[in-house]
């Protein structure tokens, strides 16, 4: 085994290149998010909600990143499209339990 | 027999079988994960002041290890590259680096931070001796400056055998730096860089106290869904360096010998679910370590 092997790549060059040079943009940007997030949680704030905000914000922004052209969801066929979908939208659900039953809780007190 | 579908795509999906299955267990794992900040954000809405601790992790060492990660990642996709591109001692080369990657973020969580938090101890003091313990909390200050209360004094415990022994009446501990001066301003924030214990060291006798630990799960919400999360987060990890070590092994990578492209596709869907385990941590470590 060495690093000639004789089969034809099944992909286009071009194509892998381009994959690779985007990997690398997603992986700077993503510490660049990480910094700002971190710079974000030091600076002061006019309250602790508008920092929480904001740094989940930037989480939020390096999650779609990562979804979107890490993990090729951008390009991806719809059935994928579908299955993510779905299973935000079941994500959302559960937060959204979290959320009345925060609510609920606070009505008894 | 030969399973089909394995590098062609199946004609009714447009997927090859492993990408598909795939995305169908990342679903399960995004509503996995889903639950458990759900759980963080219910347990964070929930605590009362002054029980949800800011500033006790180490932001460095987390922003190092979220680095490391970003870069395994990185590294994955060379290696998946290398393998389309037929370029084998390539292709061992990075997926040897995202190995060593995946091993020193695991070496940083398991092997320095978690041992630093089954060192540090808390002691949350009960309401009625709050006032005995003023000069290590600062509440009054913090109630001018209209800042949460402190209500636990952290710092090393010098008799250990105070955590197992109930005979023992007195936790001997060498302050944190924000118990041994807690009016100062420098402390209404958490530190970038932690500051270290300080050699100032306290009794607090044990009836004054309503629970005491070590930053150990049952220490606190905060710290039970922490070791939760991460500890999961930490085995997602271990499961893909298993993974990345049978493809770069002999036994795994030998089938690029008979079949580059299945190893391609095989190591593909790997690169998948490592980019959700980065992506995990991406969340993971603003809401422990920032917030």
């Amino acid at each position: 085994m060495n690093t000639t092997h004789q089969q034809n790549p099944a992909n286009n060059a071009d194509e892998i290149h381009r994959n690779v040079k985007s990997q690398v943009r997603v992986g700077i940007a993503l510490v660049i998010f990480t910094t700002l997030a971190v710079g974000l949680s030091f600076i002061p704030f006019h309250s602790q909600s508008a920092r929480i905000l904001a740094v989940v914000t930037v989480a939020a922004v390096n999650a779609l990143l990562v979804s979107f052209f890490s993990m090729h969801l951008k390009a991806e066929r719809n059935i994928i499209g579908r299955f993510v979908f779905f299973t935000v939208i079941f994500v959302i659900g559960l937060f959204a339990l979290t959320a009345l039953a925060y609510l609920d809780s606070t009505r008894l007190h | 027999m030969d399973i089909p579908y394995v590098i062609t795509a199946r004609p009714d999906t447009g997927l090859w079988n492993a990408k598909i299955a795939i995305w169908l267990f990342l679903a399960s794992e995004v509503m996995l994960f889903g639950g458990l900040f759900s759980a963080y954000v219910f347990l964070r809405m929930g605590a009362d002041p002054g029980h949800w601790p800011h500033g006790l992790l180490n932001v460095p060492v987390g922003m190092l290890n979220t680095t490391i990660l970003i870069a395994s990642s990185i590294t994955a996709v060379f290696a998946w590259a290398s393998l389309k591109l037929r370029q084998f001692a390539r292709y061992k080369f990075f997926m040897g680096l995202t190995i060593l990657c995946g091993i020193t973020f695991l070496a940083v969580k398991l092997g320095y931070e978690y041992p630093q938090k089954f060192g540090h101890f808390g002691a949350f003091i009960k309401s009625e001796s709050l006032a005995k313990y003023e000069p290590y909390l600062g509440n009054s200050y913090l109630a001018a400056k209209k800042l949460p209360p402190r209500v636990e004094i952290m710092g090393h415990l010098h008799n250990r055998e105070a955590l197992t022994n109930p005979d023992v009446k007195e936790y001997e501990v060498a302050l944190d730096a924000a118990n041994a001066d807690p009016t100062n301003p420098e402390f209404d924030r958490p530190h970038f860089i932690q500051k270290p214990v300080t050699d100032k060291v306290i009794t607090i006798d044990r009836q004054d106290v309503e629970f005491a630990s070590v930053f150990a799960p049952r220490h606190s919400s905060f710290f039970a869904i922490y070791f939760t999360i991460t500890g999961l987060h930490a085995l997602h990890v271990i499961g893909g360096l298993l993974v990345f070590i049978y493809f770069w092994l002999p036994i795994g990578s030998n089938l690029y010998l008979k079949d580059p492209e299945h190893l391609a596709n095989r190591v593909e869907v790997s690169c998948l679910y490592w980019h959700f385990v980065d992506l995990v941590w991406i969340f993971a470590f603003p809401v422990f370590y920032l917030l």
